[in-house]
């Protein structure tokens, strides 16, 4: 991060504290200094002269997002044009992460004990299998025959995973568990789930595939 | 992938006298990229295309012809 930058966040950080200390005020003299001293948000009624506290608020989580992404973007610099570019190196063994996807049928059991349906998210971790064949690919000089491989593996993972998406929105729309939401809403979160999951997986396998010739 | 074409960059890579891994590192891409451009199995983009021209000293439109 360069001067011009820090320069350029220190000025909206002090504005930033301009602003609260002006919205403060205000709310202190003319609105009962509401949104400065503890309130009960679960009773909370829109008011009109809560609106500089909100701005102040909302001025402040834009600078807090610019700033985050600010020093993730000098964190990670962007390679340089020219410079020689090579995969991220993953050991093959994540792979076996994907056994996590397993947990999912969890959710199961937890519907039936609590009427739970989180772990049924887990499935997307079937997903990580892809690491095996991501790791196989460890640090490999990105020309643009890979470049041009990656491209076709994620359209050709992307198009099936549109594909199976479009028929669950069917199935579900064509009236499959109409007579139960609970069920309706447990399918399409184990659909999508499974259909990310896929996408991952295929993304990984199919550049393999077509970098391997096999 | 892409048109079919013939590639004559063997015969002019081995001019040279050059490698498949000398070629590569000359134009900036792994061996298998030259591997299978000499199958004619990938069609490369017009900047490798100008690239491997200079690199083995012969025409784009002697290595790579299209019909």
């Amino acid at each position: 991060m360069n001067k011009k930058q820090v320069r350029r966040l220190v000025i909206l950080w002090v504005a930033c504290a301009v602003l609260l200390a002006a919205a403060s005020a205000y709310s202190l003299l003319c609105n009962s200094g509401r949104w400065v001293q503890p309130m009960d948000l679960s009773r909370y009624v829109f008011s009109v002269k809560d609106l500089p506290m909100l701005a102040a608020g909302g001025c402040i989580a834009l600078c807090a997002v610019y700033t985050a992404a600010a020093v993730i973007r000098a964190a990670f610099p962007a390679k340089r044009n020219g410079e020689p570019r090579y995969t991220r190196t993953v050991p093959p063994v994540f792979g076996w992460c994907g056994l996590l996807g397993f947990l999912g049928f969890g959710g199961f059991w937890s519907y039936q004990a609590q009427r739970g349906i989180f772990p049924f998210i887990f499935f997307i971790f079937f997903g990580f299998f892809g690491l095996f064949f991501e790791g196989k690919l460890s640090h490999t000089l990105r020309d643009e025959m890979f470049e041009a491989n990656r491209r076709r593996a994620q359209l050709t993972a992307f198009k099936t995973g549109f594909a199976l998406l479009f028929a669950v929105i069917w199935l579900v729309g064509m009236g499959m568990f109409s007579r139960n939401v609970e069920w309706c809403a447990i399918f399409m979160l184990i659909a999508v789930s499974l259909i990310y999951a896929l996408v991952l997986f295929l993304s990984s396998y199919l550049l393999y595939r077509y970098e391997k010739e096999e | 992938m892409g048109a079919e074409f013939v590639c004559n960059l063997k015969k002019y890579r081995a001019m040279r006298g050059l490698t498949q891994e000398q070629l590569a590192g000359m134009v900036g891409v792994r061996r298998e990229t030259i591997m299978r451009l000499e199958k004619a199995q990938y069609n490369p983009s017009l900047k490798l295309a100008v690239d491997i021209s200079r690199a083995v000293g012969a025409p784009i439109e002697e290595i790579f012809v299209f019909p």
